[in-house]
C-alpha cells in the first residue's frame, strides 16, 4: 500500500466512526497534539471526534537523511475521541487491519508510555503501541491540558505513518517507501531532511532566532490582551518551534531550558483560559 | 468446598507495576475475608498485563457466626458506688432488650464501659461477596491512576471486564459501569477471543487453552528456559537483570522467544553501547559470546511462534535502526575529547544551591586529592585526572540517550582519547556500588574518586538541609552514604573521614547552609551503625561500643567491631570490662590532666604504672597493623593491676595534687581502652545495668 493510500484509508476508516476529517495546521508543530483542533478541542465538556494528518517537525530528531526511521519531519495521523469509546483499543487495532496488516502474524504490544508535555502543561496516561517492537503509535488518555483537568477525558491515537508504511511495504528505510506508484519517499524528502539537519544543527542564526522567539512571545501576549485567543495560540506554536531550533543548535543551557519551557507553558495556559472564558465558541467544530 | 474466582480485566497495565498490585489484591482480600469471618484454605493470585485475578480455594459457604459488642455508658456511670444500676444503666439495658444483670463490660483505653454482646449469624458467603468484592477492588492503590469514563472510577488503566464466579455460580458484582459476568478474554489475536468460563477452578486451564498463561511464575520459567537453551547452544551468556526480566514476563500473556542477529556494520561499536541499545525500554536481551562480541539478541513476542519469520525480521529492523541512532550519538560525542567536554559542565546545574557540575567536580578534586594524600598510594596525579574527567560524560549525547551508561561512557571515551587505563577504569567505576549488593570498584583510583564523589554528595546535601526524613530522600544520600562506608571498609581505606571533612570545611564555605558539619558527621554515623548491624552482622551493643569513639575511620571501626565480637563471650573479657568500667566511671567527668610518676605513692599504683607502660608500647604497634584482637588480649594484662589498684588506692585523696595526679593517670589508662571502643557499652550476660545503658544509647 502506497504512503498516500494509507492516509486515505485512515481518513475513510475514521470518517466511518463519525470523525470529522480535518487538515494539518499550517504552522510548524512538533506533534499533532499541538494542532488547535486537539489543543482547544479537548477542553470543555462537548463531545469531539476528529481525525487529521499532521506533519510533525522535531529539529533534534534530524539525522541528515541517513537514519532509516528517525526523521526531522515525520507524518503523524491523529485521531481524538471524547469521550473515549469503551472498545477504543479494538477500534484502533481494526484500523491497522484496515491498512492491510495481518496482526496475527506480528507482535503487538501496548507498552506503558505515559505522555507529558511540559510546554503545554498537559499529561496523559497510555502506551506506545509497538509492532514487532517498533513504536508505531502513541495511545493516550489525556488527563490534563494546559493545566486544566479534563472532564470528560479524551483519547488520542497518534499513528507514526512512516513506520507503519515500512511494515506494510516491507522496506528497511523510510526513504525507500513508495509515496505513490511513481515517487519514492526519499525523492520527496531526503534532500529536505539533509538541508534542515544542517540548518537546525549547524547553521540557524542563534541570535536572530532568539529575537524571533521574543517577538512571537510579545505578539502572543498582545493578542491575549486583545482577547484574541486563536491568533495568540498561533504565536505560541511559533515560539514552541523556535525553541526546538535553539535546542537543536545547543544554544540553550540546562538552566535556561526550564525558563524557556515555562514561558511557552504560560502562553499556552493563557490561551486555554482565554478560550474557556469566552465559552469555548468555535474552537473546533464538534459532532 | 467451593472456590471463588475474581478476575479484573483491564487495558494493558504497566509491566513493572502489576506484581505489586496483584500482591496488594491478595493481601487486601485476605484481610477483608478475615474481618468478614469468611474462612478459606488459600488465596492464589494470577496476573498478566490485561488481568489481575485471585482464586480463593475451599471457601466456606457460610460466614462464621460473629459476636459484636455494643458499647454503653461507662461502668462508673451505669452503676453507682454500691453497684446498683443508675438511670443511665437501666436505659441502656432497656434499649438493648436485656436486664441490667446481663450487662457485660468492655475496656476502651483506660476506661471501662458497659456492653452487650450480640451474636450475628453468618450470612450466605455469596451474599457477603457481592458486597465486599467491589470494595476490595476499590481499595487497591496503584502508583499512578487515571480516569477514562464518567463513572468516576480511577485505576492504573481502564477497567474493561469483571468475572466473578463462586464455583459455577455467577456473583454479579458491580463497579462503575461494569457488571461481572462469566466472560473473559483469551489472547488478543486469536480468532475466538471471548472465553466463557464454566467454573472458578478451571480458570487457569481455560485461559491456557486460549493462549494466556495467567501464572507469572510459569511465564518466567518459559522466558528463562528459552534464554538458557539458546545460550547453551551458542556457548554464550545472556545479560538480563530483574527489571528487564519483569518487563518481559509481565509485559506478555504468552511469551515466545524470537532470536535475532545484529548486522556486521556494528562490529566496531563498543559492546557497552550495543547492550544499552538492546536493553532500552526493556525490549531485548543481549547475548555475549566468549570472544566478547555481541552479535545477537533475544526478544519475546506476545503470542505464538513466528513461523514465517515476520516478527524476527521486524525485531532485526528495529535493532538496526536503534544501533544506527546510537552510532550517530557516539560519532557526535567523538567530535571533541572528554577533557574538552569538561568545560560544558559549567552550563549544567547540579543543584541551584550547590552550583554547576563544574563546581561539583572541583569539590570532588579537592576531596579526592586529600584522600589520596592520606592513603599515600602515590596515585595523586591519576586521581586528579580521573576526578577532573569523571562527570564529563554527562554532557554526551550517549548518556543523555542512555542515562544508565553514565561512568561507563566516560571510561569508554577516555580510553579512546588515549587517557591512561588507570584513569579510564576509575571513571567507569566511580559510581560503584550502584546498589547495596552491587560490586565495588576494582581499582584504587576508582575507589578514591568514588569516595570523593559520594562524600561530596552527602556533605553538600546535608549542608543545604536535605537530610532524608522517613521515606523522603531526594538526593538518595542514604544509598550514597552506604556506598561511601562500604568503599572505605571493603577498600581498606585507613582514613578518618570526619577529620578529613573538618580539614576541608573551607571547600563548602560558599554554600548557604541550613545545617552544620556536625550534622554531616551525625548523619554518617547513623548510617555506619546501621550498616554494621545489617550488612556486617555486628551485635547492637558492639556497634555502640565501637562507634562511641573515633567514628570517622570506617575501616577500623569494622576491625574493632570484629575483635570485640571475637572476645564477646569470654569471661576474661567480661572481667576486663568490669575493670575498665571502674576506671571509666571515676574519670568520666574530668578533663585530661597532666600527671607524673614521682607522685605515685602506693605499691599498687606503681605496679599499674609499670604495666601501663608495657601495654602502651606494644599496643600502638599492634593496632597500627590492625590487630585489635591481640590488642584486647594485651589489655587483659591490665585487669588484675587495675583491680588491685582500686583495692589499695584512694583516688579521691584529700590532697589536691595527689588526687589530680591519680585522675590524670587513670584518664590516660582509659585512653588505652578507647583505642578499641567504649567497652562499657558491651552487654555481658551477667550485667543488666549495661543492658539498659546500651539500649538507651541505641535510641539516641
Amino acid at each position: 500500500m502506497d504512503f498516500q493510500d494509507i492516509v486515505l484509508r485512515l481518513h475513510n476508516f475514521w470518517r466511518g466512526h463519525g470523525c470529522l476529517i480535518l487538515h494539518p495546521y499550517d504552522i510548524e508543530t512538533g506533534a499533532g497534539t499541538f494542532n488547535p483542533a486537539t489543543f482547544f478541542g479537548t477542553l470543555g465538556p462537548d463531545a469531539l471526534r476528529v481525525a487529521y494528518l499532521e506533519p510533525s517537525r522535531r529539529p533534534t530528531d534530524g539525522r541528515y537523511g541517513t537514519n532509516p526511521i528517525r526523521l526531522r519531519l515525520h507524518h503523524q495521523y491523529q485521531t481524538v475521541l471524547k469521550p473515549p469509546p469503551t472498545n477504543i483499543q479494538e477500534m484502533y487495532l481494526d484500523s491497522l487491519e484496515e491498512l492491510g496488516m495481518n496482526l496475527a502474524e506480528h507482535d503487538v504490544k501496548f507498552a506503558e508510555d505515559d505522555w507529558e508535555s511540559p510546554t503545554l502543561a498537559a499529561w496523559g496516561v497510555g502506551w506506545q503501541v509497538c509492532l514487532d517492537e517498533m513504536e508505531i503509535s502513541q495511545f493516550t488518555y489525556f488527563q490534563q491540558m494546559a493545566g486544566i483537568t479534563l472532564d470528560p477525558v479524551s483519547v488520542e491515537l497518534t499513528y507514526g505513518l512512516e513506520r507503519i508504511a515500512m511494515v506494510l511495504q516491507g522496506v528497511e528505510s523510510a526513504y525507500d517507501l513508495r509515496w505513490n506508484d511513481r515517487i519514492a519517499y526519499g525523492t520527496l524528502w531526503r534532500e529536505k531532511e539533509r538541508q534542515f539537519s544542517v540548518y537546525n544543527f549547524e547553521s540557524a542564526a542563534v541570535e536572530r532566532i532568539q529575537k524571533m522567539f521574543t517577538l512571537c512571545e510579545e505578539e502572543c501576549q498582545a493578542s491575549l490582551v486583545a482577547g484574541l485567543v486563536f491568533p495568540a495560540y498561533d504565536y505560541t506554536l511559533k515560539c514552541s518551534h523556535l525553541f526546538n531550533i535553539l535546542d537543536a543548535r545547543h544554544a540553550i543551557s540546562i538552566t535556561e531550558r526550564e525558563s524557556f519551557i515555562a514561558r511557552i507553558r504560560e502562553l499556552a495556559k493563557a490561551c486555554a483560559q482565554g478560550y474557556l472564558g469566552t465559552g469555548g465558541i468555535d474552537a473546533c467544530p464538534t459532532t | 468446598m467451593p472456590a471463588l474466582l475474581l478476575e479484573i480485566g483491564a487495558e494493558e497495565m504497566p509491566a513493572l507495576d502489576i506484581p505489586c498490585l496483584a500482591q496488594e489484591l491478595q493481601a487486601t482480600t485476605s484481610k477483608v475475608f478475615t474481618q468478614e469471618a469468611l474462612s478459606y484454605r488459600q488465596i492464589d493470585v494470577y496476573y498478566t498485563p490485561r488481568r489481575l485475578a485471585i482464586l480463593v480455594r475451599d471457601l466456606k459457604t457460610q460466614q462464621e457466626e460473629r459476636v459484636r459488642s455494643i458499647k454503653g455508658p461507662p461502668t462508673a456511670v451505669a452503676f453507682d458506688s454500691k453497684g446498683c444500676a443508675t438511670q443511665a444503666g437501666i436505659s441502656f439495658a432497656q434499649s438493648q432488650g436485656v436486664t441490667v444483670t446481663e450487662l457485660g463490660q468492655v475496656k476502651n483505653g483506660a476506661k471501662i464501659y458497659t456492653a452487650v454482646k450480640r451474636s450475628i449469624p453468618g450470612k450466605e458467603t455469596s451474599e457477603v461477596l457481592l458486597a465486599i468484592l467491589p470494595r476490595i477492588i476499590m481499595d487497591l492503590h496503584p502508583k499512578k491512576t487515571m480516569r477514562w469514563d464518567s463513572s468516576g472510577l480511577s485505576f492504573i488503566r481502564p477497567l474493561r471486564w469483571l468475572v466473578c464466579l463462586y464455583d459455577n455460580e455467577l456473583i454479579p458484582i458491580e463497579l462503575g459501569h461494569l457488571r461481572a459476568g462469566r466472560k473473559t478474554y483469551g489472547h488478543r489475536f486469536l480468532e475466538q477471543e471471548e472465553v466463557v468460563l464454566d467454573g472458578a477452578t478451571s480458570y487457569v486451564q481455560s485461559l491456557a487453552d486460549s493462549s494466556v498463561i495467567v501464572d507469572p511464575g510459569e511465564r518466567q520459567t518459559m522466558v528463562l528456559d528459552a534464554l538458557r537453551e539458546q545460550a547453551d547452544r551458542l556457548g554464550a551468556d545472556y545479560l538480563i537483570d530483574n527489571e528487564l526480566l519483569s518487563r518481559i514476563v509481565n509485559g506478555t500473556e504468552h511469551p515466545t522467544p524470537i532470536f535475532g542477529s545484529i548486522s556486521e556494520e556494528f562490529v566496531n561499536l563498543p559492546t557497552e553501547i550495543v547492550h544499552a541499545t538492546l536493553r532500552e525500554e526493556g525490549k531485548f536481551v543481549p547475548f555475549s559470546l566468549a570472544d566478547g562480541t555481541s552479535p545477537c539478541f533475544m526478544g519475546f513476542r506476545d503470542g505464538m511462534p513466528d513461523k514465517k519469520g515476520i516478527v524476527r525480521a521486524g525485531y532485526e529492523r528495529v535493532v538496526q535502526a536503534r544501533l544506527r541512532d546510537s552510532r550517530f550519538f557516539f560519532d557526535r560525542d567523538r567530535q571533541s575529547t572528554l577533557a574538552e567536554k569538561v568545560r560544558d559542565l559549567h552550563n549544567m546545574v547540579y543543584d541551584a544551591r550547590l552550583g554547576s557540575l563544574w563546581e561539583k567536580v572541583e569539590r570532588i578534586r579537592a576531596l579526592a586529592g586529600a584522600i589520596a594524600d592520606h592513603t599515600g598510594d602515590g596515585l595523586g596525579q591519576e586521581v586528579d585526572r580521573a576526578a577532573f574527567l569523571c562527570k564529563a560524560d554527562l554532557v554526551t549525547e550517549l548518556v543523555q540517550a542512555f542515562p544508565e551508561l553514565q561512568g561507563i561512557a566516560g571510561g569508554l571515551y577516555a580510553r579512546l582519547d588515549d587517557e591512561s587505563n588507570v584513569v579510564a577504569d576509575a571513571i567507569s567505576e566511580h559510581y560503584f556500588p550502584i546498589s547495596s549488593e552491587a560490586s565495588l570498584p576494582k581499582s584504587r583510583v576508582g575507589t578514591i574518586v568514588g569516595l570523593a564523589d559520594k562524600l561530596d554528595t552527602v556533605i553538600a546535601a546535608v549542608l543545604v538541609g536535605e537530610q532524608p526524613t522517613g521515606s523522603r530522600d531526594p538526593y538518595g544520600i542514604r544509598r550514597q552514604a552506604n556506598g561511601l562506608i562500604r568503599l572505605a571498609i571493603e577498600g581498606k581505606v585507613d582514613l578518618d573521614f570526619f577529620e578529613l571533612i573538618e580539614s576541608l570545611e573551607e571547600t563548602y564555605l560558599v554554600i548557604e547552609r541550613k545545617s552544620a558539619i556536625s550534622d554531616v558527621r551525625q548523619f554518617i554515623s547513623g548510617r555506619v551503625a546501621q550498616l554494621l548491624r545489617q550488612k556486617y552482622g555486628i551485635a547492637p551493643d558492639v556497634v555502640a561500643c565501637v562507634t562511641a569513639v573515633r567514628g570517622g575511620n570506617f575501616y577500623r571501626i569494622l576491625l574493632r567491631a570484629r575483635a570485640v565480637t571475637t572476645w564477646h563471650e569470654s569471661k576474661d573479657f567480661h572481667s576486663l570490662i568490669a575493670a575498665f568500667s571502674r576506671v571509666c566511671n571515676i574519670t568520666k567527668n574530668t578533663a585530661e590532666m597532666d600527671f607524673g610518676p614521682s607522685l605515685f605513692k602506693a605499691g599498687a599504683e606503681k605496679a599499674l604504672w609499670r604495666e601501663y607502660l608495657k601495654v602502651e608500647g606494644s599496643l600502638t604497634s599492634l593496632l597500627e597493623e590492625g590487630n585489635y584482637e591481640q590488642g584486647i588480649k594485651l589489655l587483659l594484662s591490665l585487669r588484675d593491676p587495675i583491680n588491685c589498684y582500686f583495692e589499695d588506692v584512694l583516688v579521691m585523696a584529700k590532697e589536691v595534687s595527689l588526687r589530680q595526679n591519680r585522675l590524670g593517670f587513670l584518664g590516660a589508662l582509659a585512653g588505652l581502652f578507647y583505642h578499641i571502643g567504649d567497652l562499657s557499652k558491651v552487654i555481658t550476660t551477667s550485667d543488666s545495668r549495661e543492658t539498659k545503658s546500651a539500649s538507651a544509647q541505641e535510641k539516641r
